[in-house]
């Protein structure tokens, strides 16, 4: 069974590209769009990488990020942090949430499946 | 591929659409005085959702473009730069060539000029001064212009550009690197120590040493010795050190990747065997050169590692630290100090009360194709209903059936209704481009914007309010002297609210300038020939006029209501959605234009009512109240018209039959007369034989086969198969002369 990714963003043409990226390199893509759902679908799904965006309504990353560590079943997923720009305190507060890693927006497919693979063989 | 990228692409130019929509009611509520959190963070998000869709579809100039701007409004959000007038006309300034450039990558066309606003916006972040060093955002080389074959950003960063054969300070020294092609080259060792809290937060050091292994890495040796006795154990911290030897074919780039996502405080070595060692400390604020990197952990002491090699050695401290020249420095990993004690800005990334809606997309027409399935529907229950006995019906539960029905109808309805807002949001801006051409000031009062319309008529009435409100900006508020000579405040005032009255959603613009000059509209109609010059005619068929095709009282033809448009336009297009144009004017006071428009589209509460052989439906929405007239309760007041008596008032009472020419039709003793409300003509009675019953009717348009038919807004079938005729009150009832055909146009499923 090929692993099973959950992207969040608010974003319905990111998901989908998100979704088109991954599926191609053979991944399986569950998408919410926003935190609250996000964390709905982390377990409806359980999967086995969570791609999530910062700036969303309702729960923005950072919340769902801290929401899916406290989980103890999440305590080991790898996380990816998707954004368009990452300050020093954006990745100090993302780390602090708990992120394993950061992929910056707008990704080429080829270096978002590496980044994916990474984490998530 | 290339079809699914066009749709995505499709969908986010549609987002950028709504973001436009939202950054626009944003910046008018801040050119407004609302300067809240939540009104500067919905622009910022706005904009920096597009910026981020641009990037990934490749266009370069939107994205550096809304790049710029987004820094401007991240430093207005943080609060660094005061959102001051003078920065929010900036800003709406900004939100014209975004919106510009949105247009051109849409369309593929040319970006617009936006040098000037880029100056303007770096002037913004200039002017916050020197304490803004903190903030890379400002000083740092736009690293988006740059846009390769893939519509990827190389992130500009000092580490990006490392490469060992072109690194001079080591070049120097070292033969193997200098020699451009090494003809074999020494093979790599590397040693790798996963930090303490490598393992934190989904890290797992183990997919490293398997990704070294598919490169053709053999761990050679596996340090054990920070490994604890059982007791103190942590089995979810990190003790090993790995040495590992790659073939020296492999490039160190592809080594390199490998501990992207690595704790940026292990131990990672990468050496030639025979040269050099490297230890690179992964500095985290470095943006990564992939443009994605992993978080280092908390700090933790660090596992007590022989870190001193014996050769010689060369750190990178990359950007961040060491902007310049990588300084060679021996020196230990070193944990970067995380600042614990650094406040969690949570409430800044919250998100602003400036919400675009979160939904689905599905395509209108199957929307429509759902109503008119719902339609149908409904007609088969009337079928059931008329066919089947009350017992019957009982019995196979047809009321719950037509619960279900009526909800599932109502459902469908709510899909295509949206907050009328939408069209309003963009007025408030048009207003002050206004006032600054005509030097009018105006200000704007609306009421009702969350009344809920038919998709479909929220696209439509944008263009008719515009004009008229542009109508009514130009040529119906005055210049401030002459309001303060006529005793009126020097700023004119425009309402705009909407209200659902009935089955119609009644919009109206109302200004408090001049009014009407009917004289000037007489005299110009006449002129125009679109009237005789002996003609009697009222003044409300006066006002009526100015809505004339081909005319214009304007003098000279001014850019704001001379656009080629002409108030004629505005009442066809407005009745091309089935609704009804009014215009009443009180000279000096103001002019009010409304608009009644339908509210849904396809269905409609209906009584059915009886003529003869004929049946109508009435729209129930109309409907006040019955009455059975007493005799003498019904009078001729002249050969051709008659009054109802009802409560001490007299109501004008038309008989449908003979509105309708209907020369068969006897009036039979026992008629009903049946009061409505009209927007044309207040309440009237309806003289009509008896009402068969209440009924929801799907509404059929007449107008693709027939021409309009005053006083018919449109056809349905009814449950029996037979065919019936729908009232449209409001023209039936109007009075003759002056306006002009009221058909129910559009709302035909």
């Amino acid at each position: 069974m090929s692993k099973l990714i959950l992207t969040v963003d608010d974003s319905a043409s990111m998901r989908m590209l998100l979704k088109a990226s991954l599926a191609a390199q053979g991944f399986r893509v569950e998408a919410a769009d926003d935190g609250e759902h996000g964390l709905e679908r982390m377990h409806e799904v359980k999967p086995d990488l969570l791609i999530t965006d910062i700036n969303m309504p309702k729960m923005d990353g950072f919340e769902l990020i801290e929401a899916v560590r406290s989980v103890p079943e999440f305590r080991g997923t790898p996380i990816l942090v998707l954004s368009t720009e990452f300050s020093d305190e954006k990745k100090t507060r993302a780390r602090e949430a708990g992120a394993t890693g950061w992929i910056t927006k707008p990704f080429e497919a080829a270096k978002l499946g590496a980044a994916v693979r990474r984490v998530c063989p | 591929m290339s079809d699914e990228l066009d749709e995505i692409q499709g969908i986010f130019f549609e987002e950028c659409a709504e973001g436009l929509a939202v950054a626009e009611q944003g910046l008018s509520a801040m050119a407004e005085g609302d300067v809240s959190s939540e009104t500067i963070a919905g622009v910022f998000r706005a904009v920096h959702s597009i910026k981020g869709g641009s990037g990934a579809f490749g266009h370069a100039a939107l994205l550096a473009f809304s790049h710029r701007f987004e820094n401007v409004l991240d430093e207005v959000r943080a609060g660094r730069i005061p959102a001051s007038g003078e920065v929010t006309q900036t800003m709406l300034g900004a939100f014209d060539i975004l919106s510009d450039h949105v247009t051109a990558a849409q369309g593929g066309t040319e970006p617009p000029a936006d040098a000037v606003m880029l100056e303007q916006l770096d002037a913004i972040l200039e002017s916050k001064g020197a304490a803004s060093q903190a903030s890379p955002v400002v000083a740092a080389p736009e690293p988006v212009a740059e846009l390769d074959d893939f519509g990827f950003t190389p992130v500009a960063a000092v580490i990006d550009d490392f490469d060992p054969f072109g690194f001079e300070p080591v070049a120097v020294e070292l033969d193997d690197f200098a020699s451009p092609e090494p003809a074999e080259p020494a093979g790599w060792t590397v040693r790798f120590g996963p930090s303490r809290g490598a393992l934190a937060n989904g890290g797992e050091p183990m997919l490293v040493i398997r990704e070294l292994e598919e490169m053709g890495a053999a761990v050679t040796a596996v340090d054990t010795g920070a490994l604890p006795g059982l007791r103190d154990l942590d089995p979810e911290d990190s003790y090993f050190v790995w040495t590992l030897t790659l073939p020296g074919s492999v490039a160190e780039q592809d080594i390199r990747d490998c501990f992207d996502f690595v704790a940026p405080d292990s131990l990672i070595e990468i050496a030639r065997a025979a040269a050099v060692v490297m230890v690179v400390v992964e500095e985290p604020a470095a943006e990564d050169f992939d443009g994605f990197g992993v978080f280092e952990p908390l700090p933790v002491s660090l596992p007590d590692l022989d870190l001193a090699p014996a050769e010689p050695m060369l750190t990178l401290v990359p950007a961040a630290a060491a902007p310049a020249v990588p300084a060679p420095v021996v020196q230990a990993a070193p944990a970067k100090a995380a600042p614990a004690q650094a406040e969690k800005p949570k409430a800044e990334a919250r998100q602003g009360s400036v919400e675009v809606a979160q939904s689905i997309r599905v395509d209108l027409s199957k929307l429509d194709q759902l109503l008119n399935l719902v339609g149908e529907l409904v007609i088969r229950g009337s079928i059931l209903s008329d066919r089947l006995s009350p017992a019957d019906q009982e019995r196979v539960e047809l009321p719950e059936l037509s619960r279900l029905t009526r909800q599932i109808q109502d459902n469908v309805m709510s899909l295509r209704a949206q907050p009328i807002k939408q069209a309003f949001s963009r007025v408030p801006r048009m207003l002050r481009d206004l006032s600054a051409e005509t030097g009018k000031k105006v200000v704007l009062e609306t009421i009702g914007e969350m009344t809920e319309v038919d998709k479909g008529v929220i696209e439509k009435i944008g263009d008719p309010l515009t004009h008229m409100i542009r109508n009514a900006v130009d040529h119906g508020i005055e210049s401030a002297e002459e309001r303060l000579a006529a005793g009126k405040p020097a700023e004119g005032t425009i309402h705009l609210s909407a209200e659902q009255k009935g089955a119609r959603i009644i919009v109206r613009v109302r200004d408090d300038g001049r009014g009407i000059n009917r004289e000037r509209v007489r005299a110009k109609a006449i002129e125009r020939g679109i009237i005789s010059a002996d003609a009697p005619i009222s003044d409300e068929e006066i006002d009526g006029l100015i809505c004339a095709p081909g005319f214009s009282t304007a003098e000279t033809i001014s850019n704001i209501s001379g656009r080629g448009v002409g108030m004629d336009v505005v009442r066809s297009n407005v009745e091309a959605l089935g609704g009804r144009l009014e215009i009443n004017s009180v000279p000096g006071e103001g002019t009010t234009f409304t608009m009644a428009l339908p509210l849904t589209l396809a269905i409609l509460d209906g009584m059915i009512v009886r003529l003869g052989d004929q049946r109508f439906v009435l729209p129930l929405a109309n409907v006040i109240e019955t009455v059975q007239p007493e005799p003498g309760q019904v009078q001729a007041t002249s050969p051709s018209s008659e009054v109802i008596e009802l409560r001490g008032q007299y109501l004008p009472v038309r008989r449908v039959g003979e509105l309708f020419g209907m020369r068969s039709h006897r009036v039979p003793e026992d008629s009903l007369v049946i009061i409505v409300e009209s927007e044309t003509a207040g309440n009237v009675g309806l003289m009509v034989d008896t009402i068969d019953n209440r009924r929801e009717v799907v509404i059929k348009s007449l107008e693709d086969n027939l021409h309009p038919i005053r006083g018919l807004g449109g056809a349905t079938i009814l449950g029996d198969g037979s065919i019936a005729l729908i009232l449209d009150i409001d023209a039936l009832v109007a009075p003759t002369g002056g306006s002009s055909k009221y058909a129910l146009k559009g709302m035909a499923a």
